[in-house]
């Protein structure tokens, strides 16, 4: 029968009433092929018995006919009358032929094909007998017609009438007895048929019941199943006891009982790990808005520091704007002083050009003066040489010496004057020259400090314009600190109502008890979540590598129990 | 100035030509040589290089139709040498009948040294030709008085007597 159990349950049911019609095929042929012969028999019998009887009764009653109207003819002394009598006997007794040919068609049996040769034995001794009397009355011996008719004939006629008179019982007594024979076929088979039919019926139950019965239990099972998984009991043990549709079904029951399984479990953790994710978030709410409380005031604080800021970068700028044009004048105050110095520088160039034009004097002068001395020390020689006599010599060299001492110590003194003159208009030339470089360098100094000035100027304008954007930001900042002080706080209405959402989910999924094998409820999760959130990440990173649903089973110290049962057999 | 013109006049009205010295500063040092040995004094002239002479002997000079060969004091004296400038003199002496003219940087004066402010030279050790005959004090100066004959050796006066 396990084949038949694995048939689809179209091909049950086909096969079941193709079965129930086929018996009702046999005993539809079955009443057919009895009604058939019952037909046959019956139509046998009226052929062989009703008709035949009727042809010999046809027969009998012709000859009667024909014995009337053969008395007719001897009675009649009309030639034309007798003649037409003659001839209607003549058509009768074809008549009778006929019919008793038509009878003879029916006989069976031996013993009435000798009855029913004696009958027309008779009949045709009857036969010559009535035509002797035929020809007799015609030819108008009326009276011997009616002798021979009166002995013979009659005679013939009488036995010709009692041998169809026997045949006509005999084949009655047959067509009875082959009647009732008859009956008693059909009501056996009539028997049989009904006995047939309640066979077949009973089987045909059996069947229906035995095929609804396989189809309806396990769908039942599978319906009690369906009622326990609705009821939340998610550990349903589904049997597959076949492999139809139904044995399918079963086996998707069992696969869905597991998705089921696996999916509230999965689910009880992220209806956990929700729970405790909206914990934090509440949290980190609740410190995010004292953040924001923090930041608040620090933009307060740092408006206040800005506006400072704004107002002394103004007064810079306006400080900045003065100094500069206060550098600008004294640039041109030391512009002044440098034309001044450079003319003062020309002036010094000009005396010491003055200066040399005197030295140079005085170098002639000094010239002379050391011309003098050696011209007077010559004489002084000369002098010495010449002794005695060279004593006023000696004198006058000596005065021409003093002299020329004098002039060489007065172009001396001179050109030290001279020569101090010149240091000191050099030195005076220095300093013009220094200061004038320190005037150039004031004024280089002043642009520089100009330039520098404008571009503090300008700085200090570009940092209004940057106080004022930071001002700008800064409000925005204190806006969305507003805005997130709100939102915030929504955030906390929300992560609360995530919260009563995570409860209800878990309440939701508190209603499923999950198969019993896995050891550790949902509470131990809230201890075991970091490792299980590591666990996740490494799943989602681990995408394909390793089946998740095992692992996440072995990381929350879920094990599922192999059954080795016949039930899992099928399933590994 | 008017002091030692009297000085002198006092000594030239002594005596003649002795202990009277013409100074001359060579290299910052004050150098006297005796008077009686001096011919003239001269500025510096053009001097015309003449070959095969020791260093010292620049060339010869051209003083009124007169050549006379002159020597740089300082080269003598192993002194670096200087270029010559308005103030260098050169000075003619008469040696043994050999005009010599001396380049020196300056002349200084006629000066009366007696001999007790001549002192006696340092002891060299015989380095040098001892030009130096004396020393003379002049209140806190000191000059040193050259010996005019030892200033020309004697294969110079060999070449100047050949000259």
């Amino acid at each position: 029968m396990k084949w038949f159990k694995n048939m689809r349950i179209s091909a049950k049911l086909i096969s079941s009433f193709i079965l129930v019609s086929l018996i009702a095929g046999i005993m539809g042929t079955v009443g057919i092929y009895n009604m058939w012969k019952v037909d046959k028999e019956y139509k046998g019998l009226y052929e062989d018995y009703g008709v035949s009887l009727g042809d010999l009764g046809s027969a009998g009653i012709d000859f009667n006919r024909n014995r009337y109207r053969l008395a007719n003819m001897l009675l009649n002394d009309d030639q034309a009358e007798k003649e037409r009598l003659a001839n209607e006997i003549r058509d009768i007794e074809n008549q009778i032929s006929l019919n008793l040919e038509e009878f003879g068609g029916t006989i069976r049996s031996e013993e009435n094909r000798r009855k029913f040769q004696e009958l027309q034995q008779k009949f045709e001794m009857f036969k010559t007998s009535r035509d002797r009397v035929m020809d007799l009355a015609l030819s108008g011996r009326n009276g011997q017609a009616i002798e021979l008719l009166n002995t013979e004939t009659a005679v013939l006629a009488s036995a010709a009438n009692d041998a169809l008179m026997e045949m006509f019982d005999l084949r009655k007594t047959n067509g009875g007895k082959l009647s009732r024979q008859l009956s008693e076929q059909t009501n056996s088979s009539m028997i049989s048929m009904v006995v047939t039919v309640i066979v077949m019926v009973v089987v045909s139950i059996i069947l229906g019941v035995l095929v609804s019965r396989m189809i309806s239990k396990p769908v039942n099972k599978l319906v009690a199943s369906a009622n326990q998984i609705a009821d939340g009991d998610l550990n349903v043990i589904v049997e597959v006891e076949s492999r139809d549709e139904v044995g399918q079904l079963a086996l998707a029951f069992r696969k869905m009982s597991d998705n089921l399984n696996e999916i509230m479990g999965n689910i009880q953790i992220a209806a956990d790990q929700v729970a405790s994710g909206a914990k934090q978030i509440s949290d980190l709410s609740v410190s995010m808005s004292q953040g924001a409380t923090e930041q608040a005031s620090s933009v307060e604080q740092l408006t206040a520091s800005i506006e400072e800021i704004d107002s002394q970068t103004r007064q810079n700028a306006q400080t900045s704007n003065e100094a500069n044009e206060i550098a600008e004048a004294a640039k041109q105050n030391a512009l002044l002083g440098n034309n001044q110095m450079k003319e003062m520088l020309s002036a010094m160039d000009e005396i010491n050009d003055a200066s040399q034009n005197i030295s140079k004097i005085i170098k002639v002068i000094d010239e002379i003066a050391f011309q003098t001395n050696i011209l007077a020390l010559n004489a002084a020689v000369e002098a010495a040489r010449a002794g005695q006599h060279g004593k006023g010599f000696a004198v006058v060299a000596e005065e021409v010496r003093n002299l020329a001492a004098r002039s060489a110590n007065a172009a001396r003194e001179t050109t030290e004057l001279i020569e101090g003159s010149i240091r000191k208009v050099e030195e005076g030339t220095k300093i013009a020259q220094e200061t004038a470089n320190a005037l150039q360098s004031i004024v280089d100094d002043v642009a520089r400090v100009s330039e520098l000035i404008s571009n503090i100027a300008t700085a200090s304008n570009e940092q209004a314009i940057g106080i004022s954007q930071i001002n700008q930001g800064i409000m925005q900042v204190s806006q969305v600190v507003q805005t997130t002080s709100a939102n915030l706080e929504e955030g906390a209405t929300t992560s609360e109502e995530l919260s009563a959402q995570a409860n209800l989910l878990q309440e939701q999924v508190n209603r499923f008890q999950l198969r019993k094998t896995k050891t550790g409820s949902g509470s131990s999760l809230d201890e075991l979540s970091p490792e299980l959130m590591e666990l996740f990440e490494k799943m989602s990173r681990n995408k394909g590598n390793v089946p998740p649903v095992s692992e996440a089973k072995a990381a929350a110290a879920q094990q599922t129990k192999i059954d080795l049962n016949d039930y899992e057999f099928g399933k590994y | 100035m008017s002091e030692s013109f009297r000085e002198d006049m006092a000594l030239m009205e002594e005596d003649s030509q002795k202990d009277k010295y013409l100074t001359f500063i060579v290299d910052e040092e004050c150098f006297g040589i005796e008077i009686r040995y001096v011919t003239e004094i001269i500025g510096m002239q053009k001097i015309t290089s003449v070959p095969e002479m020791p260093d010292f002997v620049r060339g010869i000079v051209n003083l009124r139709g007169k050549i006379i060969p002159v020597m740089d004091v300082r080269l003598r004296f192993n002194k670096p040498f200087r270029e010559y400038m308005e103030r260098t003199c050169i000075i003619v002496i008469d040696v043994h009948d050999l005009t010599v003219g001396l380049i020196v940087d300056s002349v200084a004066e006629v000066i009366d040294i007696p001999s007790s402010d001549v002192a006696a030279p340092p002891d060299l050790a015989n380095r040098g030709n001892r030009f130096v005959k004396g020393i003379g004090k002049v209140g806190a100066d000191v000059k040193l008085l050259l010996d005019c004959e030892k200033l020309l050796t004697d294969h110079e006066v060999e070449q100047l007597l050949n000259s």
